[in-house]
């Protein structure tokens, strides 16, 4: 077992330094991958891998079949042409921190630790923070100090606003000339209460990416308390984004609020999947590194 | 309701405190700040109802618990209304008096008032406490069951109490209840009298009295309005008929219109008649009945009227016997030209009188010297005013042990010597002198205590002032001493005997002192001569007296003069018989306890007289009783009771559900 599995997120954030935590990070995430994630169908060999079925046979190396009596697949280097964007929501609500490391906190986490990943892979990264308005853009570059000025920017970030993703998204499909990974990280609170109507437009817009060649993967952030409501005791409950209040017993509306939101998370789930967008629930609480894993290893293999 | 200890009541104010604490806690919530608010609020709005009502029901509970206990503490109790005084589950020597007089005959709903005393009777002895005795008395003077624990027995008592003619006498049988309770066992002493409380039970004095009364009103209060008949009157019409009179009262609040009135003479309706009576009226209404003069046999009268809630005193029977037809011959002992001056004068007149009202005497006249001329068989009475003696007194002396009767009376004609040779033996008392009134002052009359039927016809006219005690004698004959088998019924003031009776063979002879004219005294101008003489021809004839009471009333003495006979059975209504010794020649009857006719028997099984009793006419007048002279009735409650229902248990159980719910809906 390998030392990074027992890094928490609470020990994470206590590395100030967000490059630091970053490479952690990629680090503990590749020591659970094999030592190559980025295979396709480059020239430059990069390794042999034993076959499985479903695998192609062109790439069987025979010679490798006469010395060790087994089928070994090639696997080469590719020449990554990828360009990333990274919308952070950086709304009021994005600021809640339970018992684990605020939601913000955790996308600058995940973003810091996929930024660090694909520049080291000399793709392009750029980042769109985002409330109810523009509020920072880095467009993507894979130059050396990329990485710095993301992790400046990223460092620099205050919850605060509304949140309105349409509004990202759709700068972001402007911007984007070629095709990209665009990577939202927000707990999509803010258009929780979007009709069909409102969600059709987001739709729309998804689609309207996907049909540019986009890649778009969703990562919605919530924290623990959101998803259970552990409180006790007639609470008054201010809302971060709108500032009003409510005066609950959570032990009488636990019950229905738990439905409530996992209604709301069922719900985005499945628009998601119709919209061919990658979707992942992270829970504050989460490790980073199991985050970051899941998503080399899967989504982003498939895209590149 | 009501606390035993009311002070710690006073923290059932407490009940405001989880309100209070609620309403300051949501004040005091916990502010968080929270990200997902609009989820919250979409969950309220789910569960806001059940929510709200939950907090509601939750408050409730626990104010209701914290007031419970301090109203626990306090041992509430309610009282709620009872049949029976709260006394009566004590432990106590206790008295029931029962009444079962005619009025408790009276019909409230599907049962009269007497079933509703004897269940509150059965119920009293069910609650009394488990060491108590009881006894039982009737308010009508019945049967007595004597303290004791054995309830079954007394409950058995109670059970055979039976309804009864008989009027009440509350106060004798609450005299009668404290004798019981003399020799009680228990301190606490009750008498619970359980009655229809009407103010006949209670008139009279009330002695003091040491023991509680609780008083039990079985009428609960209701309209108690009743018609009766309250007496039956039938004398003989002038030339042998009949004339009823009806007395009817409305002893009701409302009038009563068109209220028929069925006369019956021997059980076949003979006439009726509709009268209106208005609230608390009596009427009299008469009829005249024609009766067939052959018969001499007597005849059941009986009254209907309308029915009503007490049909006991709806009807009213009476016996009329056709009159003897008295046939009097007067002797004028000294006749005179000049009316007012015969010694017949007054006499005469007087049975004249009677003859044309009733039509039932024949009066004729003779002197001394045509008496021997008269057939004495063709006469039942004879009387001899101021006869001069020696007379032949052989045919008056057959006259009078042949059944015959004799009235000698005296004045200036009188030879003293010579009338007690002619028939001193025939007289209850030879005659001694003439005498004048000591000192020149009058003298007067006076009824001596007697059972002659002349006394008990006439004995209250008589004792009043204005009948002998008017009278003034200023000259008399002074009689030796009365023979031992005469009676003496009259007395002057001096103490001589003024009128004197004697029974000889099958007759008898009467004498009086003094004239029957206004020489020797007054006695015929006072306002007695009349109905006296006429008494007086009446009992020596034999015949009836007109005025002879044939009417009693259930429950009081009956007394009736019967001849020649010394022992008779007497058979009641419900056809039971009794035999009885006669006393001096009078049946003295008080065990009368039905309404109806009762027949006077010889041993021989023929009977001699009958008489009708009827219901006291104080027993349908039901009006209720006042605060007056009822033992303790001024303090008591009539009711509807009041008894104590102790509520603390039901209230200890009452909290642990409250707990037990406020736990479980906490918990939901």
């Amino acid at each position: 077992m390998r030392s990074f599995e027992f890094l928490d997120p609470t020990a994470l954030s206590k590395l100030g330094n967000l490059e630091l935590r970053a490479r952690t990070i990629v680090e503990g995430a590749l020591a659970g991958l094999h030592r190559s994630p980025h295979h396709g169908s480059s020239v430059e060999f990069a390794e042999h891998k034993e076959y499985s079925p479903g695998d192609e046979i062109k790439f069987i190396d025979w010679k490798a079949y006469g010395k060790f009596d087994k089928y070994y697949i090639k696997r080469f280097e590719e020449e990554t042409e990828l360009s990333a964007y990274f919308l952070i929501d950086s709304s009021a609500s994005m600021g809640y921190a339970g018992k684990a490391a605020s939601k913000l906190d955790c996308a600058r986490t995940i973003t810091a630790a996929l930024a660090y990943f694909l520049l080291k892979q000399q793709d392009q990264v750029g980042l769109v923070v985002f409330d109810e308005k523009l509020r920072a853009y880095l467009p993507p570059r894979a130059r050396g100090g990329q990485l710095h000025e993301l992790l400046r920017k990223l460092e620099t970030l205050q919850a605060i606003g509304r949140s309105d993703l349409e509004r990202a998204l759709t700068y972001v499909s402007e911007v984007a000339k070629r095709r990209s990974l665009i990577v939202v990280l927000s707990d999509l609170f803010g258009s929780e209460q979007a009709d069909e109507k409102e969600w059709q437009g987001l739709r729309h817009l998804l689609l309207s990416l996907r049909a540019m060649k986009h890649d778009v993967a969703v990562f919605q952030i919530l924290d623990d308390d959101e998803l259970t409501l552990p409180f006790s005791g007639t609470s008054l409950f201010e809302a971060m984004e709108e500032g009003s209040e409510l005066l609950v017993d959570p032990d009488e509306t636990r019950r229905a609020y738990r439905r409530e939101i996992d209604r709301f998370v069922a719900s985005y789930q499945q628009r998601f999947a119709e919209g061919d967008v990658e979707y992942h629930l992270v829970r504050s609480s989460d490790s980073p590194i199991d985050v970051v894993r899941d998503f080399l290893s899967g989504p982003l293999r498939r895209i590149r | 309701m009501h606390f035993l200890a009311p002070a710690l009541a006073l923290f059932a104010v407490l009940v405001v405190a989880p309100p209070i604490i609620h309403l300051i806690g949501r004040q005091h919530a916990e502010r968080r700040r929270f990200a997902a608010v609009v989820f919250l609020r979409r969950a309220l709005e789910r569960v806001a109802r059940r929510h709200r009502l939950k907090q509601i029901v939750l408050i409730a509970l626990r104010a209701l618990a914290i007031a419970a206990v301090p109203l626990l503490l306090a041992k509430p109790f309610v009282e709620r209304p009872s049949q029976l005084p709260a006394s009566s589950a004590a432990s106590q020597s206790a008295v029931i008096v029962l009444d079962n007089s005619l009025s408790m005959s009276f019909r409230s709903g599907s049962e009269t008032l007497l079933d509703r005393a004897k269940a509150r009777a059965s119920e009293l002895v069910h609650e009394l406490g488990p060491d108590a005795d009881a006894g039982l008395v009737l308010a009508t003077g019945g049967r007595t069951v004597a303290l004791t624990a054995d309830r079954k027995q007394l409950a058995k008592a109670i059970r055979d109490v039976r309804a009864t003619f008989l009027p009440t006498d509350l106060l004798s049988a609450v005299a009668r209840a404290e004798e019981l309770l003399q020799h009680a066992s228990h301190l606490q002493r009750r008498v619970y009298v359980i009655s229809d409380l009407a103010a006949h039970g209670l008139s009279g004095h009330a002695a003091p009295t040491e023991n509680n009364i609780e008083y039990i009103d079985v009428t609960e209060a209701a309209p108690r309005n009743n018609l009766a008949i309250i007496d039956l009157r039938v004398d003989v019409e002038n030339g042998g008929g009949m004339a009823v009179a009806i007395e009817i009262a409305n002893f009701s609040d409302a009038a009563a219109k068109q209220l028929p009135v069925t006369l019956k003479v021997a059980g076949k309706a003979v006439a009726r008649a509709f009268i209106d009576l208005d609230a608390h009226e009596k009427s009299l209404k008469r009829f005249k009945v024609e009766v067939d003069s052959g018969k001499q046999e007597t005849v059941a009268v009986e009254a209907q009227i309308g029915a009503d809630a007490l049909k006991e005193d709806n009807t009213r029977l009476a016996v009329f016997s056709p009159s003897r037809r008295v046939r009097v011959l007067l002797v004028d002992g000294d006749p005179r030209d000049a009316r007012r001056a015969d010694e017949l004068f007054y006499l005469q007149a007087a049975l004249q009188e009677a003859a044309r009202v009733d039509g039932t005497l024949q009066v004729r006249t003779s002197t001394v010297d045509r008496l021997s001329s008269v057939d004495l068989a063709q006469v039942d009475v004879v009387a001899m005013a101021n006869v001069k003696y020696p007379i032949d007194s052989v045919e008056l002396r057959l006259f009078v042990e042949r059944g015959g009767g004799l009235l000698v009376s005296f004045g200036d004609n009188v030879d003293v010597e010579a009338a007690n040779q002619s028939f001193g033996d025939l007289l209850p008392a030879e005659l001694q002198a003439v005498r004048g009134a000591e000192g020149g002052r009058p003298e007067s009359l006076a009824l001596l205590p007697t059972q002659h039927p002349l006394a008990i016809s006439l004995g209250a006219e008589l004792a009043d002032k204005s009948g002998l005690g008017a009278v003034q004698v200023s000259r008399y004959v002074l009689f030796r001493a009365p023979r031992k088998d005469a009676v003496e019924l009259f007395r002057l003031s001096s103490g001589a005997p003024a009128l004197l009776e004697r029974r000889v063979g099958k007759g008898r002879v009467l004498a009086y002192c003094s004239t029957l004219d206004r020489d020797w005294n007054d006695l015929p101008i006072q306002p007695i001569f009349l109905p006296l003489i006429e008494q007086i021809v009446r009992s020596l004839g034999g015949g009836d007296s007109g005025e002879t009471p044939r009417t009693g009333i259930v429950g009081r003495s009956y007394e009736v003069a019967l001849a020649d006979v010394d022992r008779v059975s007497v058979a009641w209504p419900s056809s039971r018989s009794k035999t009885f010794n006669l006393q001096k020649g009078m049946l003295q009857f008080s065990e009368g306890d039905e309404a109806g006719i009762y027949q006077i028997k010889k041993v021989t099984g023929e009977t001699v007289a009958a008489f009708a009793l009827g219901i006291s006419p104080d027993e349908s007048d039901l009006k209720p009783a006042t605060l007056t002279s009822a033992p303790k009735l001024e303090a008591a409650s009539l009711g509807p009771f009041k008894r104590s229902v102790e509520l603390w248990h039901a209230l200890g159980a009452a909290l642990l559900l409250l707990l037990l719910g406020e736990a479980i809906v906490t918990r939901r």
